[in-house]
Parts: structure tokens; C-alpha cells; sequence
């Protein structure tokens, strides 16, 4: 359709085209209800529907992929605004992500219902489901894949609340466990607390900067700063203000400290599926947001400004703390899903500290960190699947995911055993597995950008001494699982699906810390290349 | 002093009471009342703003419809009237330290911060602008919501359905 | 409609204005029916008069109590009805061409298009949601939810009474 005037605007048949998984996505949500409509409330006809609609997305996000091609496009705006929703090679990384692991929570959720469906004689605490389930799923991915393709502030202030919203709800999926429904309440008051410092945060840019598109914001941001470097180094303490509360939003949603409070709780009374989902996607989208805000602003400030080495150090205090906190919280839980809460975490603050680089003095340097996020990202969602699907197939079986129900695993299910001795393996960083390959990225992308900021080997050290740490409390489960054995305690019986999923994600992590090693190097500086830069607005008048 | 100006701090002063009220009260009912007149005062200072489909909206949804689910949850608490909602000495001191401290800090920014780096495009706020903006700039965010308002009905008839036997 | 019109904040002066009296009159009102009422009544206290039911039924517990959960789910589908009226008028606004004054007739039709199409993806989601609370029996207001009826704890068709004799009976059961 043609554009009339500037009160009428539809959007192309192009621009429709390049966002076609979002579009997959509501189309699935909505096919779930229709289906529902009329077939009645079965779950498993939505689980199959949902993961079609996962794999669909998966094939338009390729074409996607294919469209997008070297440079990042905006789009989903009228002519002369700025794009409301972007397209560029980070997000779709994303939105893949996104799918794929859609995909295997549907898949752990249909192994998990058989597993129940084989033994149970009346209805097992765990067991969630229905059409809502799947509606609620699909709607926090899209939420999620939002949240990292726009520089909208309002369009990202609403993606977090749809990734946040339905997320809250299923948490309490499970309406016969009070430790779900006490879970769910401390989600959603730490949920609201952080959207409202949020919303309040984007109202003040909004009156700093009149304007809610981030990347006029950063500029506008810059050119003061530069005029202000010129005479005395002043701080815009509004901007830092509205920065810092905008960030509260984001922390919450990666769980990094301060505001990681709510995430070993929910994660320990969320059914399994919903606890792999939020510990992946949850922290991904976050972390995603967060490196489009940084390179966003880090862009803008060309040679770095006085505001972007403060933002810098915020993050990589905030990270080193937060990977601090959750190592050594973690030492003492007696809970798998508790020790996995906190290993999260953890992982959350390494994955920060390459956030601490992008606001690098050389413009270079922005990709570094970006690509060893993304190397990280696609090792940690296989290793928390794997990890996470161990763990759930072993709860299932045993009705409690205290680590004694892991007591001689090894000769009772070495199927799991033994992957999941990978997975926790490759969580610590030990070569040969994809653990090390994520952390030797991210260690290398620190030391090359210490050049310019000396301070980031600080952050070296700390990972460092951290794995060190981490090492203690993920040997305790292997230790639990191959050192202790109870010879009353007899074989386990699980199903073959849950069985694949977790050795496929061992069998990967392996090849990643060997054979794709340097593939999966390339492959991610390849992602974080040619983002989504935004063009200098043609004029752009400061007030005195 | 101008009219304008006086209406502000009369009704800013209403609002500030009504919060302090909804926060100091140990009433659950009664902070709910004082919740409504806090958001209808908002919805005054809309309306001083002369951003009267805001102030409209803001009456209709947050003293209209918010209040109403909140007076439910209220309703379907079981003894939630009796209860008496306590803080304790040390929480009070606790929290009044860390609100006042950030009353200061927030207006010691507010005041050393001149102004607008960059002004607001248009001060058009009339409700076929708002129309406008909402079906062309803001259409993404537009059609989201829909989205978002779905998978809440959803969700909230999830959590309530009954349990099966 | 000269005070919507305005866009400056004298407007909204005014506005305030036309409130603030409109308000007083109606308080004044109120207070001098009120008055006026206390000089020509006689004034005979007593007892009986303070209670609930002046016809002599006794009152049996507290009026306080706990309403059904279903009615948790009407007050967010009102709700959302509420949020969606700041969306919808706005689009009504410009569909009925307010958004293009002077707007030739050939314009405002391709303007109706667009935001015909606009609405019915954003209500033809909504609409999905609504159609599937009233499929599965979300907003019955008397049967609840279909199946529940029989032997619930709960039922829609108890009286009150019964109802707080059994609520508390499952309090103290909890207790």
C-alpha cells in the first residue's frame, strides 16, 4: 500500500517480511487459542502446535537472516522517524536462540508428561499444562525477542512487561505447590518494583532528551558531553539518573545483583520447564537489551565520553559483584535447582563483564565484546538445557530435587549421569568442553580491550578466581552422583526423549570444546558484526 | 503567584496527602480509598496540564478500573478486613531513610539540571493527534499491546481456574 | 468544544476552573439538603434504629466475607475493556477522519483503511482471548465452571449463610 499523508501509515509487505518471526510467533500464539476453541483443552495438541510454531519461526528467522545480509535494517515506522523495531544480524542471532530453545522446553514438557502420564496414579505436584501454559510461553519469547530488536525506549519498556507479565503467571503453572504460588508473588512485586524505577527512568530521558528513540538520546547524550568537555568535565547527572533507572529494568531481568533476590526462589518453586526457560531466555534477552543499550550509546560517543567510562565501570563493578555473589551463595544450597539458581547468576555476571568492554574508547572494540556474548550465550543454553533437563528428569523420578535424589546416579541412570557430568563440567570452564571454548572468548575479548581500559583485567582476575570457586559446588553434585551409592536405591526409568535431549546437548558441548572450537569464534564475531547503527539525525540543535 | 501555579501546589498537596495516607494507613480498605485519591488527583493535574484525554483515561482506568480490581482483591481475601497491617518501628525509621534520602538526591538533580537538552517536538496533545501518532509512529507499540492484554486475560483465567479433582 | 480544544495550559486553568465550581456547587448542594433536612426532622434515638435490618431480621456474622475467585477474572476482562477504551477512542477519532480536518473524501477513505486494518489486527488477537474465556465458561456468572458444581465447596447457589458457615468451617479445618 502507498503512504498518504503523515496521518495514514501501513507498513510494507518488505518491512512485514523482516519481522515474519514475530509475526510466526502471534500467529502461533493465536492458533494455539483458536485450536483450543475448537478441539477443547488439550495439551498436548498445543505443545505440538507450539513447536511447530517454533520450528516455522526458526525458518522465517533464517530467511530473515538471509534478507538482512551485511547490514542491520530499521523498520515498522513511517518515513523520516526513527525505526520502531530493528532487524540486524544481533537480533536474529536472538530470535534463533529464542526458538530453538523454545522448542526444547516444549520438548522437555512432552518427555515430562509422559513420564508422569507412565508412573502416576493421581496427579503429581509438577504437572503443568493446557493451552494457557503455551499461550503464556510463547507470549514472554515474544516479548523477549523485542526486547533486543528495538531501540524504542517505549517499545522496550512494553517488551519487558509482555516477557514479564506471562512469566509471572506460569511461574505459578502449578497451582497445587505453594512453593510455586510463593515464587509467582515474589515475582511479580520485584517485577513490578523494577518496571515502575523503570518507567520512571525512560520519563526523565523523555525530559532530558525530548525523544524516546534510544540512538537520538546517545547522541544527544554525546554532543553535550563534548560541548561540556570543552570548558569543565560536567556530569549530566539526569541522564545518569534516567540511565541507572532504566538499568534496574534490565538487571532484573538478567538476575544480577542487586536485584537477584527473587531468582533462586522462583527457580526453585517454577515447574522445571518454566525454571530452564526463565534461566536462559530470561537472562538472554536481558543481557541482549543491555548490549544494545551500551553499544548504542558507546556508538554515539565516538572516542568515549566522560558518561560512558562511568557506564562502563558500572557494569563491570555490577558484574564482578554479581558473579562474586552467586558463586559463593551457591556453596551452600542443598537444592540442585537452588545450586543451579545461583550458578545462573553467576554465569550472568561473567557474561556482564564483556558489556564492560563495549563502551571501549576505540569504536573497534565494540564487536569484541558482542561476539563473545554471543559465543557464551549459545554454550550456555546448552549447557543449562542439559543441566537443567538432568535435573528435571531426576526430580521427576524422585518427587524432590534435594541432592540426595542424585545419590548413585551413576550406575542407577548413567544416561543422565553421565551427560549431565558434562554440562556441570562445562558450567565450571574446564577444557575440553564448550564451557572453556565460552569462557576463553570472553577471557581473550577482556584482555584485548584492556589495551584501552586497564581496570578490565580486574575483571579478568575475578572470573578467573571464580571458576576457581565455582569448581567446589558443581563437583559436589558429580561427586554425589558417582562417589556415594546406596545399593537399595533401584534403576531409574526414563523416557527416551528427555534422554536424547540431554545427551544431544552433551555431545555438542563436547564438539564446541573441540572440533567447532574455533568455528563457533568466527561464527559469533560474524553475529556481532554490522549491527544496527542509527543515522545522524540531520540536524540536531542543542538548547543551551 | 498565577492561578495555574496555585491550582498546582493546592492539588499537588492533596495527592502528596493522599499517598502519605495510602502508605502511613493500617487499614486495608482505607489505603485503597486513599489510593483513589491519589490517582484522581493525578488525574487532575492532567487536566491542569490541559491533557484531558490523559486525565480522562487516567480516571477511567487507574480510578476506575485499578481501584476496582484492587477493592476485589480485598473482597476475595478471606479476613483481610480484620487484619491490621503493622510495620514495625525500625522498618519505619528504615524506610523513611532511604525515601528521604532519595527525595534529596532526586531534587538536588532535578534542580542543578537547567533544562531539556533537547524540547519536546510538538506540545500537541488533542486526541485526534494522539489518534495519529498512535495508528502511524507508534503503531508497533500499538498492536504489541494487544498482545500483552491477551496473554493477561489468559493468564489471569489460568490462575484461577479451579483445581481438577 | 472550545475547552478540549485548547492546547496550552491556560486551557487547562479554565478547565480546572469549570471543575472546582462544578464540584463546589454539588458539595454546596449536598450540604444544604442536609441542613435543611436537620431542622425539619424530629430527633428520637434510639437502639433498634442502628441496626442493619430495621424489620427485625437478625443479622448472622460479619459482613465481611470472602467472595468467589471467579469474580477475580470479570474484574481484569473489565479491566482490559477499560485499557482498551484509551486505545479504541483515539482510533475512533481518526477513522471518523478527526486526524485529517479538510481532508479530501478520497483521502479519509484511504485513511479509514489503514486504521480499519490497524483495529482488526489488534482486536482480532483481543477477540481471541475473549472468545476463549467464553468457550471455557470464564465468564458464566452463575455456574462458574462447569464440572465444579457438584458436591463443591463452594457452590454459586448456597446462600450466604450457608456459604460463611462453610468458610468457616475451612478455616478452622486449615487452622
Amino acid at each position: 500500500m502507498k503512504l498518504l499523508l503523515a496521518n495514514t501509515w501501513l507498513p510494507t509487505s518488505a518491512e512485514l517480511h523482516l519481522f515474519s518471526p514475530e509475526l510466526v510467533l502471534t500467529g502461533t500464539i493465536v492458533a494455539v487459542l483458536l485450536v483450543a476453541l475448537v478441539a477443547g483443552r488439550r495439551p498436548q495438541l498445543s505443545a505440538m502446535i507450539a513447536l511447530l510454531g517454533a520450528l516455522l519461526g526458526v525458518l522465517a528467522t533464517a530467511h530473515v537472516a538471509r534478507v538482512v545480509g551485511d547490514g542491520g535494517l530499521g523498520g515498522l515506522a513511517p518515513p523520516g522517524e526513527p525505526p520502531m523495531l530493528i532487524a540486524d544480524r544481533f537480533s536474529v542471532f536472538f530470535k534463533l536462540f529464542l526458538f530453538v530453545l523454545l522448542a526444547a522446553i516444549i520438548w522437555l514438557w512432552l518427555t515430562g508428561t509422559i513420564e508422569r502420564r507412565m508412573r502416576a496414579t493421581s496427579r503429581p505436584v509438577g504437572d503443568v499444562g493446557g493451552p494457557e501454559f503455551f499461550v503464556l510461553l510463547l507470549t514472554s519469547a515474544l516479548g523477549m525477542m523485542l526486547m533486543v530488536g528495538s531501540l524504542n525506549l517505549l517499545v522496550i519498556i512494553i517488551a519487558m512487561e509482555t516477557a514479564s507479565l506471562p512469566s509471572y503467571a506460569i511461574v505459578a503453572a502449578d497451582r497445587r505447590s505453594r512453593l510455586g504460588a510463593e515464587a509467582a508473588l515474589k515475582y511479580v512485586l520485584f517485577g513490578a518494583a523494577s518496571a515502575a524505577i523503570m518507567v520512571y527512568g525512560v520519563s526523565l530521558l523523555y525530559g532530558r532528551f525530548g525523544t524516546l528513540d534510544l540512538g537520538a538520546v546517545a547522541q544527544a547524550s554525546s554532543l553535550w558531553s563534548h560541548q561540556q568537555d570543552a570548558g569543565a568535565t560536567g556530569t549530566d547527572w539526569l541522564f545518569c539518573l534516567g540511565l541507572a533507572a532504566l538499568g534496574v529494568g534490565v538487571v532484573f531481568k538478567i538476575a544480577a545483583v542487586p536485584m537477584h533476590y527473587w531468582c533462586p526462589d522462583v527457580f526453585e518453586g517454577a515447574p522445571i520447564e518454566i525454571t530452564t526457560w526463565l534461566s536462559i531466555a530470561s537472562k538472554a534477552a536481558g543481557l541482549g537489551l543491555l548490549l544494545r543499550i551500551v553499544t548504542t550509546l558507546g556508538g554515539a560517543a565516538a572516542g568515549g565520553t566522560h558518561h560512558t567510562e562511568l557506564l562502563a565501570w558500572a557494569i563491570g563493578i555490577l558484574a564482578a559483584v554479581t558473579c562474586t555473589v552467586g558463586n559463593l551463595a551457591a556453596l551452600r544450597q542443598e537444592s540442585v535447582k537452588r545450586i543451579l539458581a545461583y550458578s545462573s547468576i553467576a554465569h550472568a555476571g561473567y557474561m556482564m563483564m564483556a558489556a564492560a568492554i563495549l563502551v571501549a574508547p576505540a569504536g573497534t572494540a565494540a564487536n569484541v565484546g558482542i561476539s563473545a556474548v554471543v559465543a557464551y550465550l549459545l554454550v550456555y543454553l546448552l549447557m543449562n538445557v542439559g543441566a537443567f533437563g538432568a535435573a528435571a528428569l531426576v526430580t521427576w523420578h524422585a518427587g524432590t530435587d534435594h541432592l540426595s535424589a542424585f545419590t548413585g546416579l551413576g550406575r542407577r541412570a548413567p544416561w543422565i549421569a553421565v551427560p549431565l557430568a558434562v554440562c556441570l563440567f562445562s558450567l565450571v570452564g574446564l577444557p575440553p568442553l564448550g564451557g572453556f571454548a565460552a569462557k576463553w572468548f570472553l577471557l581473550v575479548a577482556l584482555g584485548t580491550s584492556a589495551a584501552a581500559q586497564p581496570w578490565l583485567w580486574g575483571l579478568v582476575v575475578i572470573a578467573v578466581v571464580n571458576t576457581a570457586i565455582s569448581l567446589y559446588y558443581y563437583v559436589r553434585i558429580i561427586r554425589q552422583m558417582f562417589l556415594t551409592d546406596d545399593a537399595t536405591l533401584p534403576r531409574l526409568q526414563v523416557p527416551f526423549g528427555g534422554l536424547a535431549l540431554v545427551n544431544v546437548c552433551a555431545v555438542v558441548i563436547l564438539l564446541i570444546g573441540t572440533l567447532w572450537f574455533s568455528p563457533l569464534g568466527e561464527r559469533a564475531g560474524r553475529l556481532a558484526s554490522n549491527l544496527y547503527v542509527q543515522p545522524t539525525p540531520p540536524a540536531l540543535t542543542l538548547q543551551p | 503567584m498565577t492561578g495555574e501555579a496555585i491550582a498546582f501546589y493546592l492539588l499537588a498537596a492533596v495527592v502528596t496527602a493522599f499517598a502519605l495516607g495510602c502508605v502511613l494507613a493500617s487499614n486495608i480498605v482505607r489505603m485503597a480509598l486513599c489510593l483513589l485519591g491519589t490517582l484522581g488527583g493525578v488525574a487532575l493535574l492532567y487536566f491542569l496540564m490541559a491533557a484531558n484525554f490523559l486525565g480522562a483515561i487516567q480516571l477511567i482506568v487507574y480510578a476506575g478500573g485499578t481501584l476496582i480490581v484492587i477493592v476485589f482483591g480485598v473482597m476475595l481475601t478471606s479476613r483481610a478486613y480484620g487484619t491490621k497491617l503493622r510495620v514495625r518501628p525500625l522498618e519505619m525509621i528504615g524506610a523513611a531513610v532511604v525515601t528521604l534520602a532519595l527525595l534529596a538526591g532526586l531534587t538536588a538533580i532535578l534542580v542543578r539540571t537547567a533544562g531539556p537538552v533537547v524540547s519536546p517536538s510538538t506540545p500537541d496533545f488533542g486526541v485526534a493527534q494522539i489518534g495519529t501518532e498512535l495508528l502511524s509512529t507508534y503503531l508497533v507499540p500499538f498492536e504489541v499491546i494487544s498482545v500483552l492484554l491477551l496473554a493477561v486475560m489468559i493468564g489471569a483465567a489460568y490462575l484461577v481456574q479451579p483445581e481438577k479433582k | 468544544m472550545p475547552l478540549l480544544a485548547s492546547l496550552d495550559t491556560e486551557g487547562g486553568t479554565q478547565l480546572l476552573q469549570a471543575l472546582g465550581i462544578f464540584a463546589l456547587a454539588g458539595f454546596l448542594m449536598a450540604f444544604a439538603v442536609l441542613l435543611f433536612g436537620k431542622f425539619l426532622r424530629p430527633r428520637l434515638p434510639h437502639p433498634e434504629k442502628n441496626r442493619a435490618y430495621e424489620c427485625g431480621e437478625e443479622a448472622v456474622g460479619t459482613g465481611w466475607v470472602q467472595f468467589d475467585l471467579r469474580f477475580y477474572v470479570v474484574a481484569l476482562v473489565f479491566l482490559v475493556f477499560d485499557v482498551e477504551i484509551a486505545l479504541f477512542y483515539p482510533w475512533a477519532v481518526v477513522f471518523g477522519g478527526g486526524g485529517a480536518p479538510g481532508a479530501s473524501s478520497e483521502v479519509l477513505k484511504e485513511i479509514r483503511w489503514a486504521a480499519l486494518w490497524d483495529m482488526l489486527f489488534f482486536f482480532g488477537v483481543i477477540v481471541v482471548g475473549f472468545l476463549y474465556l467464553w468457550r471455557f465458561g470464564y465468564l458464566d456468572w452463575v455456574r462458574a465452571f462447569s464440572g465444579r458444581q457438584q458436591g463443591s465447596e463452594l457452590g454459586a447457589q448456597d446462600s450466604v449463610i450457608e456459604r460463611q458457615t462453610k468458610l468457616e468451617a475451612a478455616g478452622t479445618a486449615s487452622e
